[in-house]
Parts: structure tokens; C-alpha cells; sequence
């Protein structure tokens, strides 16, 4: 079947839809209550307080995507960033299954959105791509400024820190087990692939255990731009194996917990050359001690650690084949938060804390025959202290917090090289404000804004030359952070029990913006000043209708202008910002058929976006629309019992379109699997 | 090197799937939403009912007894039609016994659901003063009227509504994450 004609089936499937099929709504009351959870029924959202809040006392939009949606969404890539793909704002942007997501949100690079792992940071980069959605019982999108409960992610890799200025995305794990369950999933699909997992989960007295194993290979298939450094001469095969325990102990009473959370991620391929191999390995901990002491008061306790080692084999292509180098990235950053929150008065909430955050970052480079010498060596840390109250009034919220930032980097090593600048610090104040209205059921206006920081990558402040006659960069110790100021407007309407129209305004503004200028094309030199500043401005909206029958559609509009101003450097004066589409649009729906069939299907479309502010050398991306579709039937049913099939159908009308750094979607893809839960 | 789309090439639409799909989505959703069951009132019913389960979870009693923790259900409303199929549920280590009907000494129950007209509560909230019961109902202003747990619809949702001071006098403990969801009355 053509993938046109495939799309019309699917999109016509509604007129097929009725009600009167087996949903979790249907279970009888003991299966139902096994099913859900407090959190569940009382619709809570963390992220703004830490806490859980009902959405009407959050002066933030929080969009939440819960585990029975996260598991009908498409994840061509298997990652877990494209759990939001299908939301209003985002551009998810994986760049492959074996490559990290260079997406944007609200105007802004992915930088300025972080990611959270059960409140504690993580990569917004890297660590969707290793993370198990199993581990995971909802997501949290927080829209807006997030900068005084949360910190910045240190990390020292890639493009350096990432922010919450315009946003935060929080993957709350799974924390409390009712019922046992054991789950057996395995299937195959385009370009070789093979997928096989195991998941049990249980409770033994007070304690809640969740165990899953999970392997993946595949052939897969080209993925870059014909004639780019991506070319392949061979399959791209690759084979992924993850891991991860999540114990919870309840203590004393079931609010008073002890939660420990590990997964192991290794990855191992080749890039579809003879010495383009890559092998990776991410550990994820996660610790955290919760407890609520007395009525109004809780103490929260949170440590992780985030070990990243990344190999990678380097050939001479296009000149030759053969073994150049190897390369060795490892990082650890440890991030730890302790949050105090007193209930006080009719309905405030006063939050306060302290988080810091620990980085050891070293590369190693080893030429072939030769000893493996380090490229780079720096360590970082960062201390913060944040204090947020929120009074309710009537039907006015009220929001205000306030953070002190202290961060700390030393480079031992740069480019192979001492820097002349072996240290820098930057002390940060940083302010959010925000209200909400409730005028009345259902209908409600928030406003909110906040201010955030980026420090300079170590290759800025330090340079990366040896002598001033070498090419490379040059240091600048002068450099400040870029400042960052988060505004947004809305509009939360549930017009009826089944329908949320929602419209978000937002604008988005860098300080002290670093750009990268040529000092000396001979030797080549470059250096990074604080010379512009960069603006976002654009609405989002959205509308979902759910009606009872556990059916769903949606729909959603983001539109965003973006423009850099460098007076220093003509050519990206007046420039959008890299990575930040124009347009974004999607639609869609999630249907229960007859049969315990149910359909989902999703629509994505983005618009034009550029990959640098150079407007002689970026490149133009965008104007692809894609469709994902995934059908699910229930072959057994008996009890707690259940043998389900699935077929995801990726990218039906087969766009291969361009991604920056010279990769493409490899287009239409498909995948079968079959699920047996007991 | 300034490298965009080919040119001469055709830019896609904004909406690349044929009209008749498009149309077929805009008929079904009409479809759905015209012809789709009433079961709203059902679902709120059985969502009370799980409601009820889990806040026992985040109650503390003073002492339980060791064999059951007894939920008893006076009046015959939606709810209490579906509380029955708990019995034998595990909560707080034991297995919950449910009472269809009201003992004639009431304080024998750890969790009373009170369903039915507001003048049973008017009677019964006497007899049970100072006494560790959890009173739970979707009467109208339960919570307001001396109960220590209602449910009041807000956005197409249910919520709780609890009485921290009715709670307070029975003894009993309630949890902050409860009290995190939940509106506190007076």
C-alpha cells in the first residue's frame, strides 16, 4: 500500500471509533484502583514547587504527558526527547538512534531548555537517548523560567552548560508499586532491527522494587547526506543494552520514602565505516529521601550521579579509511538538592533549599601506535541557594523566588594545552515572578517571568592555542555569562469536561549574548566576546478534546520570531536563532476501536530553521511535514493477564529530509512487537 | 557555501495528506462527538470510589486493629454500590472488610463512606465525635459541614476536599502528600 493511501486508512479510522471497548476506565473498581495512583486522580504536577500541586494553584503551564499516553507515542528514534515531539513549542530534533537531540523550545536553542530526572538535572542532549521509558510514570513539560528551583546542568561536553530559561522537561520515575506485574515485550522491524525486554515489578512490605533489562540491535541504514562526513561504505549496525533497578522503601508510613533509582546504558556500533566504531557506556543514579515530617512541613533530600564514556574510532575519510585516532570523553557530574517546604497560612506554600553540583570532564586522544594523550581536563561545581513562596488569595495565585548562584571552573587542560586562563567564577542573582487567575471553573490567566544564566564554555574562557601563532582559539578571562530573562502569557481554558484550549504568548531575551569572531584567518584565530543579544518572541496553541470513551485528539500551533543583534559582525546581525523554527504544527488522535484495537496517529510539521546566525554559511532546514502511526490489539485478555500487538509505522510518506551537522532521516520505517504482561 | 533546498524544487505543503483524510477526520470527530455514551456519571463514581481506597493509604489512626481495617458504607448511592468489590483489598497490611450498611455501633469502623441525603450526616456526625472514624462522602460540602473528606468537580475533574480540623479531633493523621492535593476547608 502506498503510505498516502496507508494515511487516509489511518486517518480515517475514527469513523470506526465507538465506545464500547474494554479501557482502563472499564476495569472493575479492584482493577482500576491497582491501576491508578493519588497522583493519578489528583492530576499533580511537581516541577513548580517540588511538590505535588493541583494544575489551578500553578501559576506555570505544566503540560503533562502520563505513562498510558507515553506508551502510544511514537519514538522512531527510541528516544525519549521525542515523547514531546507532539507537543506545542517543542522542536525535537534526534539527529539518529545512535545521536543526540538538537532541538529547540520557545524560540531558543537547546541550551536554554533543560531536562530533569525526578527533579535532579541531567542531559538535555545526551541522556534522553540512554534513559528506559519503562523507569518513567509521567512527564512534566514546564513552560517558562525555571531558573530559581533549578539549576543549570554543568555539563562540560558538547556546547557546555544548558539552562531552564525557557523551560524545564521533568521524567518523574516511578516510586510506589501496588500490584506485581512482569512484562515480556520483543519484536522487529525495518533495517534489521531487533528489540527483546523484561520488566518486573513488586512489593514486598514496605518495599516497592521495579527491575527491567532491555536489549536492541540493528543494521540500521545510512543517516547522513550523500557525500558528507557521514557517508558509509558498510551497515551502520549498532546494538544497545540498558538496565535499571528503581527501589523505593517506605519507612515509616508511605509518604516517608527512601528511593534509589540506577540504569546502565551500553552502546556499541559503527558508523557504516571500517574504523568508525563507537562504544558508550552512561550510568544514571538517582537517590532521594522524602519525607513529609509534620503536617506542613517536608523534607526532601536528592543526590545523583551522571557517568558518561564515549569511544569513538576516527578514520581520514574522505582521503582514506584507515585508523587515524581514538577518542575518549568521560564525565561525571554529581548533582545533589535538599528542599525544605512549609505549608503556612490558608494555602501558601514557602519553598527553600540548597543544590550544588560537582563535574570531572577529561578527553583523552590516542593515535594509532601511539600512547593516548589528554586532550582536556577541567573540573566544575556550583552552589546554589533558592528560597520561592506562593500565597493563594481567593482565586489570585501569587509566586516570587529568589536564587544565588556560585559556580566555579578550573582547566587543567585545553586543546591539549595549559591555558593561560586556568580558573573562572561568576556569582549570579537570579529573580522569578509569577501569577495566576482563576476567574472561574475552568477558566484561567498566568503570567509569568524569570531570569537565568549561561557561563562561557571552557574553550572560551581558556583558549585552546599554545602559542599566539597557532591556529585555534583564542582565551578571553573577561568573558561574562550570557543573562537571560523568560517571559510568558496565557490563557488555560477547559471549555467542557472534554475540551482544554490553551494559548501561551512568550518572549525570551539574551544579554550579553556570546558570538564566536574571526580575529585571524592566517594563523586561523578566532574569539568570543559578549558582543549581542539574542530575542524569541511567538505564541503557542493547543487544543485537546478527550472525551469519555478514553479517546483523544489534538491539535497545536507554535509560531516564534527570533533575531540575534551583533553589531560587531555584520553577517549575523538581524539573524534568527540557530535550531529554532519558525513554525512548528501538529495534530492528531488516539482512538479506541472495536475489537481492543486502538490507533494512534500523529502529525508533525516544521517550519524553516537555520543551523548558525552566519547568514554567508548557515544552511536551511525545515518545511517537512511527518506522520507516525501506531496500532495496538489486544490478542488475550484474561484478568491481570494480557497479550498485546503492536505496529508503529514511522514517517509514512517517506520524507527524508535534511538535519544540521549533515544527517537525514532515513524516512519511512516500521516495527512490530508483541507484549505479554502478567 | 550557502547550501538551502535544491532549486526549482516544490515546497511541500503545509499539509501533505490528501483532502478526503483530512475530511474524514473532521466527520469523525462530529461522529464521536454526537453519538459517544453518557458514562460520565459512572467514571465519577468509580473515580470517588478509588479515591476512597487510596487516601486510606495516607491516613494514620492512632491503633488499627490486627485482622482488618473496616470500611463501613451507610446509604446507596453510586459510590457506595461500587465499594463492595474492595473487600479482600490489601491496605495498610491488612485486607479491608467492608460493612454494607451502618453498624449499630458505628465507631467500630476505621472509614465511614456516608452516601445518601445529608440528613443521615446531620445524625450521625454526634455519635461519632471523638472517635478515630475517617468520614468520607460526595454530599455537598461535607468537608464544610464536619466531615473530614469530600470530593468537589472542578475543570471536568474530581477533587478532595479535607477538613484538617475535623481530622485533628478524631485523632487522625493526615498525610501532607494528601493534604498537597487536596483543598483544606475551614
Amino acid at each position: 500500500m502506498k503510505p498516502h493511501r496507508l494515511a487516509l486508512l489511518l486517518f480515517g479510522l475514527p469513523a470506526l471509533s465507538w465506545a464500547d471497548t474494554p479501557t482502563l476506565e472499564n476495569l472493575p473498581l479492584a482493577g482500576f484502583v491497582d491501576v491508578t495512583s493519588l497522583e493519578q486522580l489528583g492530576n499533580l504536577v511537581v516541577t513548580d514547587t517540588k511538590l505535588g500541586q493541583t494544575p489551578d494553584s500553578v501559576t506555570q503551564q505544566i503540560l503533562v504527558l502520563r505513562s498510558d499516553e507515553i506508551e502510544r507515542l511514537p519514538t522512531p528514534n527510541r528516544n525519549l526527547a521525542e515523547l514531546m515531539r507532539h507537543t506545542s513549542g517543542q522542536f525535537v530534533n534526534v539527529l539518529s538512534r545512535n545521536d543526540a537531540n538538537w532541538g529547540a523550545y520557545a524560540g531558543l536553542g537547546p541550551k536554554y531548555n533543560s531536562y530533569l530526572l525526578d527533579g535532579l538535572p541531567i542531559d538535555s542532549f545526551v541522556d534522553a537517548m540512554s534513559l528506559d521509558s519503562a523507569a518513567i510514570e509521567r512527564v512534566e513539560v514546564h513552560k517558562g523560567p525555571a531558573s530559581v528551583l533549578y539549576s543549570g546542568y554543568l555539563s562540560m561536553d558538547f556546547v557546555g552548560n544548558e539552562t531552564p530559561l525557557a523551560g524545564t522537561t521533568n521524567f518523574v520515575l516511578r516510586n510506589r508499586v501496588d500490584e506485581a506485574q512482569t512484562r515480556f515485550a520483543a519484536g522487529a522491524g525495518s533495517y534489521g532491527t531487533f528489540a527483546g525486554s523484561a520488566y518486573t515489578q513488586g512489593r514486598s512490605g514496605a518495599l516497592s522494587y521495579m527491575l527491567s533489562a532491555r536489549h536492541e540491535r540493528s543494521d540500521y541504514t545510512p543517516y547522513g547526506t550523500r557525500g558528507s562526513w557521514l557517508t558509509t561504505v558498510q551497515t551502520p549496525r549498532y546494538e544497545k543494552d540498558r538496565a535499571f533497578t528503581n527501589l523505593s522503601y517506605a519507612l515509616d508510613r508511605p509518604d516517608h520514602t527512601v528511593s534509589l533509582f540506577y540504569q546502565r546504558t551500553f552502546q556499541q556500533g559503527n558508523m557504516g565505516r571500517p574504523n568508525r566504531d563507537f562504544e558508550h557506556h552512561y550510568d544514571t543514579f538517582n537517590f532521594a529521601y522524602n519525607n513529609p515530617f509534620a503536617t506542613d512541613w517536608h523534607l526532601q533530600f536528592k543526590y545523583g550521579e551522571r557517568r558518561y564514556d564515549r569511544r569513538f574510532a576516527n578514520d581520514a575519510f574522505p582521503a582514506s579509511l584507515a585508523l587515524v585516532s581514538l577518542e575518549n570523553t568521560r564525565q561525571t557530574i554529581r548533582p545533589a538538592d535538599l528542599t525544605l517546604s512549609h505549608r503556612h497560612g490558608r494555602d501558601a506554600l514557602l519553598t527553600l533549599g540548597v543544590d550544588a553540583q560537582w563535574v570531572d570532564y577529561a578527553t583523552d586522544l590516542r593515535s594509532v601506535g601511539g600512547a593516548p594523550t589528554r586532550e582536556n581536563q577541567a573540573t566544575a561545581r556550583s552552589t546554589g541557594y533558592f528560597v520561592q513562596e506562593k500565597i493563594r488569595l481567593d482565586d489570585w495565585i501569587l509566586r516570587g523566588g529568589l536564587r544565588r548562584n556560585m559556580l566555579h571552573n578550573d582547566y587543567a587542560l585545553l586543546g591539549g594545552n595549559t591555558p593561560e586562563v586556568r580558573a573562572a567564577s561568576w556569582s549570579k542573582n537570579l529573580w522569578s515572578l509569577g501569577t495566576r487567575y482563576n476567574l472561574h471553573t475552568g477558566l484561567a490567566f498566568y503570567a509569568n517571568a524569570g531570569s537565568s544564566f549561561m557561563a562561557p564554555t571552557a574553550k572560551q574562557i581558556g583558549g585552546t592555542v599554545s602559542s599566539l601563532q597557532a591556529s585555534g582559539e583564542l582565551p578571553n578571562p573577561n568573558l561574562k555569562p550570557e543573562s537571560g530573562i523568560g517571559r510568558d502569557l496565557g490563557v488555560a481554558w477547559q471549555a467542557s469536561r472534554d475540551l482544554a484550549i490553551d494559548l501561551r504568548a512568550f518572549l525570551n531575551t539574551i544579554g550579553d549574548a556570546i558570538v564566536t569572531n574571526i580575529v585571524s584567518a592566517a594563523p586561523s584565530q578566532v574569539r568570543s566576546v559578549n558582543a549581542g543579544s539574542a530575542r524569541a518572541a511567538g505564541y503557542e496553541v493547543d487544543a485537546r478534546y478527550s472525551p469519555a470513551s478514553g479517546s483523544t485528539f489534538f491539535a497545536n500551533f507554535t509560531r516564534t520570531h527570533s533575531r540575534v543583534s551583533d553589531p560587531v559582525n555584520a553577517a549575523q546581525n538581524g539573524s534568527a536563532i540557530p535550531f529554532a523554527p519558525t513554525t512548528l504544527a501538529n495534530a492528531g488522535f488516539s482512538l479506541r476501536l472495536p475489537g481492543e484495537l486502538s490507533a494512534s496517529t500523529y502529525y508533525h510539521w516544521v517550519g524553516r530553521y537555520y543551523d548558525s546566525t552566519d547568514r554567508d554559511s548557515r544552511q536551511a532546514y525545515g518545511h517537512f511535514g511527518v506522520i507516525n502511526a501506531r496500532l495496538q490489539k489486544t490478542l488475550d485478555r484474561q484478568g491481570s493477564q494480557e497479550v498485546r500487538l503492536t505496529l508503529d509505522l514511522n514517517n509514512l510518506t517517506d520524507r527524508q529530509y535534511r538535519m544540521p551537522f549533515d544527517f537525514r532521516d532515513p524516512g519511512f520505517n516500521a516495527f512490530v512487537g508483541l507484549d505479554v504482561r502478567y | 557555501m550557502c547550501a538551502t533546498e535544491p532549486a526549482g524544487r516544490p515546497r511541500p505543503a503545509l499539509w501533505p495528506v490528501p483532502w478526503p483524510a483530512c475530511l474524514s477526520l473532521l466527520l469523525a470527530a462530529c461522529l464521536l462527538a454526537c453519538v459517544l455514551p453518557a458514562r460520565a456519571a459512572e467514571l465519577e463514581a468509580k473515580v470517588k470510589a478509588a479515591y476512597v481506597f487510596h487516601v486510606i493509604k495516607f491516613v494514620d489512626w492512632p491503633a488499627l486493629p490486627g485482622d482488618a481495617l473496616t470500611l463501613c458504607i451507610s446509604g446507596n448511592d453510586a459510590v457506595s454500590a461500587l465499594l463492595g468489590d474492595l473487600a479482600g483489598k490489601a491496605v495498610k497490611e491488612r485486607p479491608l472488610r467492608i460493612l454494607t450498611g451502618l453498624p449499630a455501633d458505628p465507631t467500630q469502623c476505621q472509614v465511614l463512606y456516608v452516601g445518601g441525603p445529608e440528613r443521615r450526616w446531620a445524625e450521625l456526625q454526634p455519635r461519632l465525635r471523638g472517635h478515630s472514624v475517617l468520614t468520607v462522602s460526595d454530599q455537598d460540602g461535607f468537608a464544610r459541614n464536619g466531615g473530614i473528606v469530600g470530593f468537589y468537580p472542578e475543570a471536568g475533574r474530581i477533587r478532595l476536599e479535607i477538613n484538617p480540623e475535623a481530622a485533628r479531633q478524631a485523632n487522625l493523621r493526615i498525610s501532607a502528600k494528601l493534604l498537597e492535593l487536596a483543598r483544606t476547608v475551614p
